[in-house]
């Protein structure tokens, strides 16, 4: 076994300095070059980040999809290791388009909360998300649990197109302004700040993704190690 | 029941207003700035969580990588002097 840690090359800090540079560029040109919205004024701005953040959470739970897909398919560390890490990121930007979808209902709808379809399974999307967090924290690490797991996994991303679709199908009082047939954005600075939103999300995702993954790749070669070490008398029972 | 042609909701706000399809320009907003409050909680609670999960993320990892290199250098120094005593 080599006493050298995995360490990481360029691409992670690289990826990490590009996402961020564009989310500053996101913020630049959101706040001092979009122009203000005719009737919501600066609340429209929270779109800008909803909606990417919402997508954000699309590509984590679609990363746990793939790897329990993986996982079920062959029992790989790495696919399991990229299903938990999609699933807490699906679980933080889940939980990040409810609050500021709630903070933009406020001022727009006069309510915070609406019981329509594109709220509400968004955030039965978020609560599977969160069930599978807490189920990887708290019920154990054997087969049987990331089996079930993965399963959770699969599944949970079945809802990811009932929620693009809910609006469409089941009428509500969502805004659809990117998939929708009326407007859109209407001045070109509202669509830069939006493509400049959306890319520095997939891009910080994909950071979040990787960074976890390792994470629970060095946690699971941790505990490898530690057996290795209690069989060979190293350490102590109470490693 | 047939979803796809079914509107279980209508498409207004709760206010009343229809659904938005579209954002317009336009400096004929009264005050575009009173709704400016909810914006900067909006931004500060998104970025607050999402930095908040990146420090725990970066200091776990730094945390596990360190201990990950002290047990496997354990190991490495004490399984070649233990080898030769497991054949007794």
């Amino acid at each position: 076994m080599s006493a050298q840690t995995e360490r990481p090359g360029l691409g992670y800090p690289a990826l990490v300095v590009v996402a961020g540079s564009l989310v500053l560029a996101t913020i630049y040109w959101a706040f001092m070059r979009a122009p203000f919205e005719m009737v919501m004024g600066a609340a429209q701005k929270i779109f800008y980040f909803h909606v990417p953040v919402a997508y954000s959470m699309y590509l984590g739970a679609t990363a746990c999809c793939v790897g329990s897909i993986l996982y079920l398919y062959n029992q790989s560390e790495k696919g399991d290791a990229a299903a938990r890490a999609g699933a807490e990121v699906a679980f933080l930007f889940g939980a990040m388009t409810e609050v500021s979808g709630i903070i933009w209902a406020r001022p727009i709808w006069g309510v915070y909360w609406s019981w329509e379809p594109r709220l509400l399974t968004a955030l039965l999307s978020t609560m599977v998300y969160a069930a599978y967090v807490v189920l990887r924290n708290f019920a154990g690490d054997g087969e049987a649990e990331r089996k079930f797991a993965a399963a959770l996994g699969v599944l949970g991303a079945a809802n990811l197109p009932i929620i693009h679709y809910a609006v469409q199908k089941w009428g509500g009082n969502h805004p659809a302004v990117v998939t929708g047939k009326g407007g859109g954005l209407g001045h070109p600075d509202m669509k830069i700040a939006f493509a400049l939103g959306m890319i520095s999300f997939t891009l910080f995702t994909a950071s979040l993704v990787w960074a976890r993954a390792r994470l629970h790749l060095a946690r699971a070669r941790i505990e490898r190690a530690e057996e290795r070490a209690l069989e060979l008398g190293l350490l102590g029972d109470e490693a | 029941m047939n979803l796809s042609t079914t509107t279980l909701q209508p498409d207004t706000t709760p206010s009343g207003a229809p659904r938005v399809t579209g954002f317009s320009a336009g400096d004929a907003a009264q005050d575009p700035m009173r709704n400016f409050g909810f914006t900067v909680s909006a931004y500060a609670i998104i970025w607050a969580m999402l930095v908040g999960f990146w420090l725990l993320s970066w200091r776990r990892q730094r945390a596990l990588e360190a201990r990950l290199g002290e047990v496997e250098r354990s190991l490495e120094k004490a399984a070649p002097a233990r080898a030769p005593a497991s054949k007794n």
